[in-house]
């Protein structure tokens, strides 16, 4: 185990609510997988990775719980030791690679800086060691291309580059917020193929955060979905897809726009998702669940095991009341 | 974005927003003109000492007032002194005030503004409602009541205009660094582990200085035309040394009997103001992210 995340949540105290984005979330990750969150936008999935980064600004944001990295709690480091293991020990690749990089300078600089801001010493290694990155992340003459500018670059290729910043202090967890959705769907297989083929090359630990059931499919081992900002169910991503137990899981897959059934109308999970500011009892997902009963209410929402490994919050299938 | 499909064979060295900015600047025919006739007067006065042709402030009664002529190329004022050598060593005045106040303004709001932006909140609240307390402030009365407390000074003047011009700039910088400060690169920086200190140097500060830039150039003629207009006032530079303002009062008070002392200083100060806004002008269009997406 690599990442060990306990109880985190995480409360925006704004001036006319308060707001629970995060609500007592805990999942490990292990060396070497790629760990997927899923959820829909605003389900606090990205909110839960800053978070353990701790990237939130404090006074707003109060974070509570426990994220074990190395026997060190992340949630308990001073922001200048938390500093030294961000880019350095953990790293991020953000959604949209054009506004990513600072548009006034060349993309070496932009590469070199973690290594810079981690005590590298010498420039001429770190311009060597992002020349070799970018040639790993399969960008045409980076010799050259190194020192353009990111407007000079297409999406596709700043996020190569991206993931090659991302790489260049060789981290052992890189999270990925969303990595290829900005970028076209040929373009994101590329992207995808790339990050395994890295993942295993420098054996790393990935959270990768998406609402594409389909990356989740091809791309992770392990997936946790949220919804509200708790967790609703965590499988490996092949029990996830043939045992599902959340009845919300189920929706989601469902929604999922199909080639074979194209002519019915999309399935649409019905209603909305709970208002953030409101804290609510029981289940979160109760009011648009089709299986719901006066119990989903009442219920502790907590997660236990239903099969190997398989976790879930739902009371009635818990209970056996459910199968789905 | 433009992909160019020669990309694959010939790489070009990177090309910057600037230099891109800069080519796009010079293709601005009035913007060149502009800073020709600037480089060419700036030159003339700061090397008045060396090729006026008289004395700034030596007095020859028996020519005053003579009309532009072989001897004095845009003539003399009542009290004899040469126009042409008076506008130069003017010139140095207004430029010089202009310059200087325009690096206090730019300094002070950069700094003040970039604060605010950066530290968002009670403390941006607290140092701009400041600056819209200045704003309120009528300038002139200001002006009066330094000139009244402190002795005359140039150095005063250059204290004068610049604070009163550094309000604006605090509020174009604040506005700029806090929608630079929300931007996917600083979250990134921050993300990768970057210190507070390297983020604002490396990321925000290049980020603003195209506004910046382009600001200041707009608030040099600003600058100079109030110093012309304390000058006026008679709360500017004091006789015998002169200034463009001087130069412009002295002129027209005599407008009807000799119009070159008006019409030549006036000409200077026109001229220059025109430049360096269309300068202004051309950066802007230059410099501005948007138009480089064209």
């Amino acid at each position: 185990m690599i990442l060990d995340v306990r109880n985190i949540s995480t409360v925006f105290h704004l001036r006319r609510a308060d707001i629970h984005a995060v609500k007592d979330v805990s999942f490990q990750l292990f060396k070497g997988e790629t760990l997927g969150i899923v959820g829909e936008s605003g389900s606090g999935k990205t909110v839960l990775c800053q978070s353990i980064l701790g990237l939130l600004p404090k006074p707003p944001v109060k974070t509570s719980g426990h994220a074990y990295f190395d026997n060190t709690d992340l949630l308990d480091c001073d922001s200048k030791k938390l500093r030294q293991i961000r880019g350095n020990q953990i790293s991020m690749i953000f959604q949209d690679p054009s506004s990513a990089f600072n548009p006034y300078l060349r993309l070496s600089e932009q590469l070199i800086e973690p290594l810079i801001s981690h005590g590298y010493k010498s420039r001429k290694n770190a311009l060597e060691k992002a020349r070799i990155i970018l040639s790993e992340t399969k960008i045409p003459q980076p010799q050259k291309r190194m020192y353009q500018y990111p407007h000079e670059f297409s999406g596709g290729m700043l996020q190569r580059a991206m993931i090659g910043m991302a790489l260049i202090t060789n981290p052992r967890i890189v999270i990925a917020d969303e990595p290829t959705t900005a970028l076209d769907v040929t373009v994101q297989a590329r992207i995808l193929q790339l990050m395994k083929r890295l993942q295993n090359q420098y054996s790393l630990s990935i959270i990768f955060i998406t609402h594409n059931l389909g990356i989740v499919a091809g791309f992770c081992d392990r997936v946790v979905v949220m919804y509200a900002g708790v967790v609703l169910e965590t499988a490996s991503t092949a029990d996830l897809f043939n045992h599902t137990a959340h009845p919300y899981t189920k929706a989601l897959i469902k929604s999922v726009p199909s080639i074979d059934n194209s002519k019915d109308s999309l399935y649409m999970i019905p209603g909305m998702p709970p208002d953030p500011a409101a804290r609510l009892s029981g289940c979160p997902f109760e009011p648009r669940c089709r299986y719901r009963t006066d119990k989903c209410l009442k219920s502790e929402n907590r997660l236990r095991e239903t099969g190997r490994n398989h976790f879930t919050s739902c009371i009635r299938v818990l209970e056996s009341e459910l199968s789905l | 974005m433009s992909e160019k499909p020669q990309d694959i064979k010939a790489i070009p060295s990177g090309n910057s927003l600037w230099k891109e900015g800069m080519g796009r600047f010079m293709h601005n025919k009035l913007a060149i003109f502009g800073s020709v006739f600037l480089f060419i007067l700036v030159l003339l006065c700061v090397l008045a000492p060396l090729i006026a042709p008289y004395s700034y402030e030596t007095q020859n009664l028996s020519y005053g007032s003579e009309p532009p002529g072989s001897s004095h190329i845009m003539g003399t004022d009542p009290l004899g002194r040469d126009l042409f050598t008076r506008i130069l060593y003017g010139g140095r005045v207004s430029f010089s005030v202009g310059l200087c106040a325009t690096a206090v303004s730019v300094l002070v709001g950069v700094i003040w503004g970039s604060f605010a932006g950066w530290f968002g909140g009670k403390i941006d609240t607290i140092m701009m409602r400041m600056v819209d307390i200045a704003y309120a402030f009528p300038f002139t009365i200001f002006v009066i009541i330094l000139m009244v407390f402190f002795e005359r000074s140039m150095l005063l003047l250059f204290a004068a205009i610049g604070a009163v011009e550094w309000l604006t700039m605090a509020r174009i910088v604040r506005a700029q660094v806090m929608s630079i400060k929300h931007q996917e690169f600083i979250d990134a920086a921050r993300g990768l582990g970057l210190s507070t200190h390297r983020i604002i140097f490396r990321h925000i500060l290049p980020n603003i200085t195209g506004p910046v830039i382009i600001y200041s150039t707009l608030t040099i003629p600003a600058v100079m035309l109030l110093e012309a207009f304390l000058s006026f006032l008679g709360l500017g530079v004091q006789p015998p040394a002169s200034s463009w303002g001087i130069l412009i009062r002295e002129g027209a008070e005599t407008m009807e009997e000799y119009p070159w002392l008006l019409v030549f200083p006036g000409l200077a100060l026109s001229l220059t103001l025109f430049s360096l806004n269309f300068i202004g002008d051309a950066l802007r269009d230059a410099l501005d992210p948007r138009s480089s997406r064209e």
